[in-house]
């Protein structure tokens, strides 16, 4: 019942993944994982722990860590704003939305009122104009 | 020969050290010339190294060079010797045995475990094995580095 576990390093390299390295420490794997993706060659990491059961001649593979380049540039673009005064900052960004919805509402009911009295003057001159 | 102590959440241990000198002597993301590796400041980790010269004509790589911390257990004696008649019961023996999977995948392999030494002691060992190249730019080389504590009773 021997199970041998291995820490696969792949690097994405010119639009593949390739084998970088192999460890059969798991935090090792992970730290050079990490130090790798902060080296300009490397866009993209991922750490497989790959385990073989020898008496059952079966191996099974997951992903214990990625990570690609821009990552944590794009994270906060996503995130809220932190604002501990505030403590409700999506409550403030309903009533935002709820303002802009308002707001819409008005310029609408003003267009179509501007039109009907546009249309409304027309119907007058016409009739005016040809009894 | 013993790893320097963990602190401020930096890896310390010999052969994550060794890898990043490795690492560092690549020029791109290729396999570094084994002059760029050996050529740098690796302070302790210095006797700690072994090379196998790889030769086509001859079926098992030989012993290029071996550090001084394997002196002790007489591995020195090796150099020039073929990487199978490194004994399974020294320190050297246990750390080159997967030559081959570097040999064949041309990548770093670290690799760490326990086993009875010629001596009596129950060793605990680390291991790395990394491909190097020559002048010419052939793969012919491996660089390993080991290093190891006698297990507490």
């Amino acid at each position: 019942m021997a199970i041998s576990v291995s820490f696969e390093i792949y690097s994405f390299k010119n639009g593949d993944w390739m084998l970088d390295s192999v460890h059969d420490d798991k935090n090792m794997a992970i730290h050079q994982g990490r130090m790798l993706i902060a080296s300009p060659h490397h866009m993209a990491i991922r750490v497989i722990e790959e385990s073989y059961d020898d008496a059952a001649d079966r191996s099974f593979s997951k992903i214990i860590y990625k990570d690609q380049k821009g990552k944590d540039e794009q994270k906060p673009k996503k995130q809220a704003p932190k604002d501990k005064k505030s403590g409700g900052a999506p409550v403030k960004k309903k009533k935002k939305k709820k303002d802009d919805f308002s707001k819409n509402l008005i310029i609408m009911v003003i267009s179509v009122g501007g039109i009907g009295l546009g249309l409304l003057a027309l119907v007058a001159v016409l009739i005016a104009k040809f009894g | 020969m013993q790893d320097q102590p963990k602190n401020d959440g930096m890896e310390r241990r010999m052969v994550h050290r060794m890898l990043m000198q490795w690492r560092s002597a690549q020029e791109g993301s290729g396999i570094p010339g084994f002059r760029d590796v050996l050529s740098r400041d690796l302070g302790d980790i210095h006797p700690c190294i072994y090379m196998l010269e790889i030769d086509e004509d001859i079926p098992d790589p030989f012993f290029e060079r071996i550090g001084g911390a394997f002196a002790d257990e007489g591995s020195t004696s090796l150099v020039g010797h073929a990487v199978s008649e490194a004994p399974d019961n020294t320190l050297l023996g246990q750390a080159v045995k997967y030559y081959s999977r570097v040999q064949v995948k041309q990548i770093p392999i670290t690799l760490g475990g326990e086993f009875v030494h010629a001596n009596g002691d129950t060793i605990l060992y680390r291991s790395i094995i990394m491909p190097a190249r020559d002048s010419e730019g052939v793969d012919s080389y491996l660089i390993g580095a080991a290093n190891y504590k006698v297990k507490d009773a």
